[in-house]
């Protein structure tokens, strides 16, 4: 039993992996802003509506997600391929949560901050770009960062749509030997060995921009 | 589209939840008695266990559950170890969930008042007793709010059991699906069924959470 013998042939379906990841974060991490604006909206109906939306999320699988979109919408003629599939189904499922996400960022800049913005009578963009979100990063980062590596893992529910990422890989390869539990377990290996340097390169831009913005906005 | 043929559909996705709900319950059974001995794992003085739970942790958290699940039912045959798929399933998602719940397990026990042990030892009562009986029981209560959550997560992590056959709900909408062409409606259906489930439980745990809290335990 040998799990490098598989590397190689598992290493094909990497790419695929990390670009449906890294797209449908891009996907959540650009429709979670009107959520998570929505969800602190001073209006009730909004605040309900983001709210709604992030239940839904929440509350149905991912595969079901997939499943409606990629089977679902055949029935109106309309027809995603897998990879986009499962790039919408993902970015709709991220977004949810990276909303909560951005909302707890937020939620951690002291009242003070935007109090001090405003008596020195900054405009509203300003004190968002330079004093609010600055501020909201440096606990938007670790989070979003741990959130990007679940989504790696998430990303593997793809494969039952036809994704070919690395687990696809895997069960096809395991259907021509008879070396399957060593094909599964090289398999794994493979998304915890992207997961670590993933998770260094995140602690390290996350300590970055806590040195670069946390110095200047110390408390 | 008539309501009644909506109604019949519905019905017919009831044995599949019925399924997925007992895919649940085994993979709890599994899982939380493990994820209490991973919590005590991570806690033990004895460096060689905590560090090897630590390891099985963290392997387990950071390999995907559908890949753990082929692991289990394609793999494990490989090693004279043959589970039929439903089983293979609650093995797979036990041993995730256990993986998860560990760290709010563990944190549960030691949020129990440490003059519950030392009172507990005063009473001279064994090792056993202190922590099965006087520990474990309050650290319960603290955390079924948290697992409470996980059961949810895991509830709707059965559907990745579709990818090894097994007749639950995701399954089941597929396959009626394939019957009538009416994939969006009947998959669709599968998914509120999935939310009206899991929305409601999620609420309550929360509120039993915000109880909690205000209460004090």
């Amino acid at each position: 039993m040998n799990l490098l013998t598989y590397l190689p042939s598992l290493a094909s379906g990497i790419a695929t992996t990390l670009a449906l990841t890294a797209l449908s974060f891009a996907v959540g991490a650009v429709i979670a802003l009107p959520v998570a604006m929505a969800r602190s909206s001073r209006f009730r109906g909004l605040r309900l509506l983001a709210g709604g939306y992030i239940e839904l999320v929440r509350g149905i699988p991912p595969i079901a997600w997939l499943f409606v979109l990629f089977f679902g919408l055949n029935q109106f003629q309309i027809r995603l391929n897998s990879f986009t599939a499962a790039v919408i189904g993902l970015g709709i499922i991220s977004a949810g949560y990276i909303a909560e996400i951005y909302r707890a960022g937020f939620n951690a800049v002291p009242p003070g901050q935007r109090e001090a913005a405003s008596a020195l009578s900054l405009s509203s963009r300003t004190t968002f770009g330079t004093v609010v979100a600055p501020q909201a990063l440096i606990t938007v980062l670790p989070l979003a960062i741990a959130y990007f590596i679940g989504l790696l893992k998430d990303s593997a529910v793809a494969s039952v749509i036809g994704v070919q990422d690395i687990t696809t890989i895997a069960v096809s390869l395991s259907k021509r030997s008879l070396d399957s539990l060593t094909i599964f377990l090289a398999a794994g290996a493979v998304y915890l060995l992207i997961s670590i340097p993933v998770a260094i390169l995140g602690s390290w831009i996350g300590d970055r921009v806590a040195q670069k913005w946390g110095a200047r906005h110390a408390r | 589209m008539p309501a009644d043929t909506w109604v019949a559909w519905l019905g017919d996705l009831m044995p599949g939840l019925l399924l997925s709900l007992q895919l649940t319950g085994v993979l709890l059974v599994i899982g939380l008695p493990l994820g209490t001995l991973f919590a005590v794992g991570l806690k033990s003085p004895v460096r060689v266990i905590k560090y090897v739970t630590v390891a099985v942790v963290e392997v387990a958290r950071g390999i995907p559950a559908l890949v753990l699940l082929y692991i289990v039912y394609f793999g494990l045959p490989q090693v004279e170890i043959s589970l039929d798929a439903f089983l293979s399933a609650a093995l797979a998602l036990g041993v995730s969930f256990a993986a998860y719940s560990s760290a709010a397990i563990r944190s549960g026990i030691d949020a129990v008042h440490p003059g519950q042990r030392e009172a507990a030892r005063a009473l001279g009562l064994q090792r056993g007793d202190e922590f099965f009986r006087v520990v474990l029981p309050q650290a319960m209560k603290i955390v079924t709010p948290p697992l409470l959550g996980w059961a949810i997560i895991y509830f709707q992590a059965t559907s990745l059991a579709f990818a090894i056959a097994v007749p639950e709900l995701l399954s089941r909408a597929y396959t009626l699906a394939t019957q009538n062409f009416q994939y969006f409606t009947i998959l669709a259906m599968a998914a509120v069924v999935y939310a009206a489930i899991s929305i409601p439980a999620s609420l309550f745990a929360n509120s039993l959470a915000h109880r909690r809290g205000r209460v004090g335990t």
